[in-house]
């Protein structure tokens, strides 16, 4: 079966410059806002807490004074070959439409989690409690993104049901549904980002800035030799950055300069 | 025919491949996963068109611009504006959960007054403001017998309290600490502004400027332009301050310096650049300035006092020299409770390079115009020292005020060492004008909730560290407010009018209708084709005109850059050298406390809120147990080692934490997070951590008297 190996012509992707993100965190709040994610009121079990977009803290490892940090947000990295669409019984998740994105139908899930044992980016997140809104909050839920019951698995989807607009509001317009501007189709947290240190487009066309961007020899993909070909690059020009993006060894050279 | 071994497994076989074919299994294992998914207490989605509302934020004192999306007329989401100066598109964490705090729990519902048990019980608003008034009568004409302590930096509510205060006889009318109050020591009229934007070498003394200091949003805006992807950076960014914060970690290098030390190291800078032959003819007290620091900031005496390398200081004044367009930050880590002399350093930098007033330096931004009768020049407003008035009435050395008023403030919680606040507090008649059951309205004998910045007329008047002056309204998105709140500054004029005190107006709208006239003294422009940096560096915009009101309560951005008036600049040599720090060691206390702030544990006056708490690190909070931060060399020097529960003991308080190895805080330091540690608010922000203010300590800085808590030491132990 390799439905899932179909190549697209359009690949929504993301390119995220570490040397710029100052791991402020208003993509975190912007994606649970934009995707109806229950506020928890115990945060700290990481566990149980639900972040579709979360930010990481990178350590150079070094003592004071020559510690270097670096952020890391990282949503579903949407991969080329998922590791988590063969493993779900239900075809609950797949990656089949122009674009690229894995999709997650979350009506069809059973709550298996196979698909949480095989991303190795631990992007996917199981809904163990009832999402509770505090009483009158429920009503800041946006139309867009269906609530999740408890009991399946949730994850990124790059705010699909932006994409939807981007071509339903390109199509009243008369123009290709499928050949979008850039800047069309922003996700939440690229188009909240502070700093501008993510940039969206379509990898495949030569247009867009992350097409080049992906190409630069500062650019890397986490955890590169798992051939998963995920659809979020990284950027950085520090070394120890992209040594850390595949946990590359001591003796071991990276891409880049 | 038999049922033999064979034909039985072949008949499974084909059964189990029949069950395979059919799409009956399958369909109901669907159906099955649909019905378990429909439990009637997960919310349904709600319908409706989609708009947006153009707004400012009131959340803290940045002044970004929101787009507040609405699905059916109901706020579902916050954005950053594109047309707004100060957000660009971009929009900070707290920010992006402001309409999810319009249902936080924590909100109060309507007015209530304290019973003799302790509880608040709900009142009608003609009550309420009925005891309010009773209550301002008692203490009219008596001297200084009311005192307001606001939150809000930057709004025309202000004028509103001084001129009721001054009708009833009083000038106690206080902001909550922050940077203007040092930056009016030094600066006697007008704001202090700084011109990232055109600035190609950024020097920020301990101003955390992108995350908890001044126009946060935009001063990240113009980092990140400085910093495209994929292309070489245009400005260099670098940060003195103690720990490797956001604008530490982001910055292109970072030098760790205890806070309150800043400014020693400023004028180690300042040392090299007067050796090298820089000179500063415009300021009349030039040599002063230069034999004070030659003779006293010596390499060898700042490498004693910073720890910082001679090799790194002069290199850094190279760097300063070689850049174009230099700009030196003065500021506090934690954006309060710096010093005069930290901040009188930092600044006269700039003056060396002669950049105050020109393109890419710093501005001396004028006010705007008053607008309510007999209130107080803002400059006289920002200049009054809260904490040092706070101490000299718990000390008995100032008389006790009958009636505080506390708008959009925490006083009990986030003033340093909260507990004399408490002991100021005790007695006295306490009014909350809160939005949020924060600690000082539980503890108020009077509420009187305002509505969120979401269902308000309000309006922002140039937040400090603006580049230029500016003015936006916050406006109603929502028809009716959700709770039964009232805009304090209709309260007040409505009391006032009940106490025969005339401010001159009947409505809050109607004041902010006067300000925008006003604005057309000063030469202003909206920024919708022109960028106020754009235009000091010299693209023309277009005046302002037409109907000021109509254009800017529909969300226009008025900005000026007018000058308030020939700026005629000292380096600050008297005071420079009246405040410097004693050159002594504190054994006692021997561990610098390096405070954090950030606004992903909220605002001054706004609690971390629920969206936000996902943002915390495994090792920022554990449960109800916080971490503060420390480097390895200094655990090891204590004994202690990651996870340890540890005691942090200041001369007035304490608190139980436990320890994160972090290598980006400096030597001998602790760091640790304000913002933890709330008592009252709701389940989302109650009793996680522990709250470091207790553990700041204030000191009243010599020469300028000013209360300093920025620079606190404390002794560490395991607990």
């Amino acid at each position: 079966m390799v439905l899932y190996l179909k190549e697209f012509k359009i690949k929504w992707g993301m390119v995220i410059d570490l040397d710029r993100c100052t791991g402020c965190g208003a993509c975190m709040v912007a994606c649970q806002a934009e995707n109806n994610i229950a506020p928890p009121v115990d945060a700290s079990d990481k566990r149980y807490s639900l972040t579709w977009m979360l930010v990481y803290q990178l350590s150079n490892k070094q003592p004071y004074p020559n510690h270097d940090v670096a952020y890391m947000p990282r949503p579903c990295l949407q991969c080329g070959k998922p590791n988590c669409v063969p493993v779900c019984p239900v075809i609950a998740t797949d990656k089949n439409q122009e674009g690229g994105i894995v999709s997650q139908v979350n009506a069809r899930c059973i709550g298996c989690r196979y698909c949480m044992a095989a991303c190795p980016y631990h992007a996917r997140y199981f809904n163990w409690q009832d999402p509770v809104w505090p009483e009158g909050m429920e009503k800041t839920l946006t139309p867009d993104v269906s609530t999740r019951p408890r009991g399946v698995v949730e994850k990124c989807l790059f705010c699909h049901h932006r994409y939807m607009y981007a071509r339903d509001k390109a199509r009243i317009e008369g123009r290709d549904p499928n050949a979008l501007n850039e800047g069309d189709y922003i996700p939440a947290c690229v188009e909240m980002c502070p700093t501008g240190a993510m940039v969206f487009g379509d990898l495949e066309n030569p247009e867009h800035k992350v097409h080049k961007l992906s190409k630069s020899p500062y650019a890397f993909r986490l955890l590169e030799r798992l051939n998963t070909k995920p659809q979020v690059y990284y950027y950085s020009k520090r070394e120890w950055v992209r040594k850390q993006g595949d946990n590359y060894l001591e003796h071991e050279t990276v891409g880049g300069v | 025919m038999a049922l033999n071994r064979r034909s039985f497994l072949t008949f499974a076989a084909g059964g189990v491949a029949g069950t395979l074919f059919t799409p009956v299994i399958w369909k109901s294992i669907d159906d099955t996963a649909i019905w378990t998914q429909n439990w009637p207490w997960i919310p349904r989605l709600e319908y409706g068109p989609r708009a947006y509302a153009a707004t400012t934020c009131k959340l803290c004192p940045a002044g970004c611009g929101l787009n507040i999306r609405t699905a059916g007329g109901r706020p579902v989401a916050a954005e950053g504006r594109t047309d707004h100066p100060l957000s660009q598109g971009g929009i900070c964490p707290l920010g992006a959960a402001a309409v999810q705090l319009l249902y936080a729990p924590a909100r109060i519902k309507g007015p209530m007054q304290k019973q003799a048990d302790g509880t608040h019980q709900p009142i009608s608003w003609d009550q309420a403001e009925a005891l309010l008034k009773e209550k301002l009568a008692e203490q009219k004409g008596k001297k200084d017998a009311v005192v307001c302590v606001s939150g809000d930096e930057n709004g025309t509510i202000n004028e509103l309290f001084s001129a009721l205060l001054g009708g009833l006889g009083s000038d106690g009318c206080f902001l909550m600490p922050g940077e203007q109050l040092v930056a009016s020591k030094v600066l006697r009229e007008g704001n202090i502004g700084y011109d990232f934007e055109n600035a190609d070498f950024i020097l920020a003394f301990g101003a955390d400027l992108l995350d908890s200091w001044g126009t946060a949003v935009r001063n990240k805006k113009a980092y990140g332009a400085a910093h495209p992807v994929g292309e070489d950076a245009s400005a260099e960014y670098v940060y003195v301050g103690p720990t490797q914060n956001v604008t530490g970690g982001a910055a292109d290098q970072w030098i760790s310096v205890a806070p309150g030390m800043e400014g020693v190291l400023a004028l180690g800078i300042a040392y090299h650049l007067l050796q090298g032959g820089m000179t500063a003819p415009q300021a009349h007290d030039f040599f002063a300035y230069r034999n004070f620091v030659i003779n006293r900031y010596t390499p060898e005496y700042v490498e004693r006092l910073t720890g910082v390398a001679p090799e790194q200081v002069a290199e850094l004044a190279r760097k300063l020299r070689a850049a174009d367009k230099p700009l030196v930050i003065p500021g506090s880590s934690i954006a309060q409770g710096g010093g005069v002399f930290n901040f009188a350093a930092a600044l006269s930098l700039n003056m060396l390079f002669d950049n105050v007033n020109s393109v890419g330096g710093i501005q001396v931004l004028p006010d705007l115009p008053k607008v309510v009768e007999g209130a107080k020049a803002p400059a006289l407003v920002r200049a009054k020292d809260l904490v040092a008035y706070v101490q000299g009435v718990a000390e008995g050395k100032v008389s006790k005020p009958g009636v505080y008023l506390v708008y959009e403030a925490n006083p009990l919680f986030a003033l340093p060492q909260p507990d004399v606040a408490a002991k100021a507090f005790d007695g006295a008649y306490l009014v909350s004008f809160s939005t949020f059951y924060d600690e000082t309205a539980a503890q108020a004998d009077l509420l009187l909730p305002t509505p969120t910045f979401i269902e308000r007329l309000d309006d922002v008047q140039t937040p400090y560290g603006s580049g230029f002056a500016s003015y936006s309204l916050t406006r109603p998105v929502i028809r009716q407010p959700i709770f039964d709140t009232k805009p304090t500054g209709d309260v007040l004029l409505s009391v006032a009018k009940a106490l025969d005190i005339d401010l001159g107006y009947d409505s809050f709208d109607k004041v902010l209708e006067a300000k925008v006239a006003a604005l057309s003294e000063l030469e202003g422009f909206f920024t919708d084709k022109v960028q106020p940096w754009e235009a000091r560096a010299g693209k023309a915009p277009a005046a302002a005109s037409g109907n000021l009101w109509r254009n800017i309560s529909r969300g226009s951005f008025w900005a000026s850059i007018q000058e308030p008036f020939p700026t005629a600049m000292q380096l600050g040599s008297t005071i420079i050298s009246q405040t410097a720090p004693p050159d002594a060691e504190d054994w006692t206390f021997p561990v610098s406390l390096a405070a954090m702030d950030s606004r992903t544990y909220g605002s001054r006056h706004i609690a971390i809120p629920p969206f936000c708490l996902p943002l915390l690190g495994e090792q920022e909070i554990q449960g109800d147990v916080f971490y503060v931060w420390m480097n390895s060399a200094t655990a090891r020097a204590y004994g202690l080692q990651a996870e340890d529960k540890v005691k942090l003991t200041g001369p007035n308080g304490s608190c139980l934490a436990k320890v994160r190895i972090f290598e980006g805080v400096g030597r001998n330091m602790v760091a640790a997070p304000l913002g933890f540690g709330h008592t009252a608010w709701d389940k989302f922000s109650r009793n996680k951590g522990d709250n470091i203010y207790k553990v700041l300590t204030v000191r009243t800085e010599p020469g300028s008297n000013l209360a300093v808590w920025a620079d606190s030491r404390v002794r560490i132990a395991k607990a």
